[in-house]
């Protein structure tokens, strides 16, 4: 066996992964061969040290959720609708509310639209039938009952104020 | 400081008293209101007289003398109460193309936005009226909307 593939094996060798015949030959081939025995008792106290050493070099419970805390913060942005990506019933479910409830808010605000205007325009009714009448009355100067209006139909035709029923005294005088 | 007085503006002052003078400005005075006031009271009888008559086009016709007169500006609020009172004339007499007629025609004299708000309103009326309430709504809206910006 050559040095070369001695070395290649000696990982196997140590860890009794090797089939007997090709570990005999590896062993025969160290017991002759200074460097490679060498090279095997490098390993063999890697691997000592490994074993030993193990607990020691394993990373600390804190480091670990500084690591967990760092891989969840550089979650991709779009990760929120994986949730519904992975549940088709449940974005189902919601854009069906979603929908449901920009609806019902829609069609409210309509109706509260449509109640103004009935408003406004009940108003204006009740206005103008004010004003109409208004026209057809006549209130005296002390403003006290109402007398058919003589001149209501033409708004053009000035009323004088009549004091004390005496049509040549002014207001004020 | 400069002198207010100018050559330009002396000249200009110059034309306005010529113009005062020889009566081509339209300056209304009391006098001339009353007798404008005058002449759209007779004018007004016209107008029923015609509507009473149910000659309501030629009533229509009449009407426009009254808006069209030389009224000053302040007097819109009575044009404005008596385009009103003839609409309601139409409306009663089951007329109210005419009534519409009326008022688009002589819309255009009123400037202030109380006036436009109330046009609209009245036309929103007469088409809720005919029983053309889509359309009355759009008056109603429009004139909501002058209210609130105005």
């Amino acid at each position: 066996m050559e040095c070369k593939r001695c070395i290649e094996e000696l990982t196997a060798f140590l860890d009794h992964e090797l089939k007997p015949d090709l570990a005999k030959q590896v062993y025969s081939h160290v017991s002759r061969c200074a460097s490679c025995a060498a090279e095997l008792r490098s390993l063999k106290e890697a691997g000592d040290f490994l074993t030993v050493h193990s607990r020691e070099l394993e990373p600390r419970t804190q480091s670990w959720n500084l690591i967990r805390a760092r891989i969840s913060a550089e979650q991709p942005a779009g990760s929120g609708f994986g949730f519904f990506l992975n549940r088709p019933r449940i974005a189902i479910a919601t854009v069906a509310l979603l929908t449901a409830a920009f609806s019902l808010g829609y069609f409210q605000y309509q109706e509260n639209q449509r109640e103004i205007l009935e408003e406004y325009i009940s108003r204006y009714e009740q206005d103008r039938e004010r004003q109409r009448k208004s026209r057809t009355i006549f209130w005296d100067t002390q403003g006290v009952s109402g007398i058919e209006n003589p001149y209501a139909n033409n708004p053009f035709i000035e009323i004088k104020a009549v004091v004390d029923g005496n049509p040549f005294r002014s207001e004020g005088r | 400081m400069r002198s207010s007085i100018t050559p330009r503006r002396c000249a200009v002052l110059l034309v306005a008293l010529f113009l005062l003078s020889a009566g081509m400005l339209p300056v209304v005075s009391r006098d001339d209101l009353g007798r404008t006031r005058s002449l759209a009271e007779t004018q007004h009888e016209i107008v029923m007289l015609l509507i009473k008559q149910k000659e309501y086009r030629k009533a229509v016709s009449e009407a426009d003398k009254i808006f069209s007169m030389d009224w000053p500006e302040d007097q819109e609020p009575l044009l404005l109460s008596e385009l009103r009172l003839l609409s309601d004339q139409f409306l009663r007499q089951g007329q109210a193309s005419f009534s519409l007629q009326l008022i688009e025609r002589n819309a255009k004299y009123f400037r202030t936005p109380e006036s436009r708000i109330a046009i609209l309103k009245e036309k929103g009326y007469i088409h809720k009226c005919i029983g053309q309430d889509d359309k009355a709504m759009e008056y109603f809206r429009e004139a909501m909307r002058l209210e609130k910006t105005d």
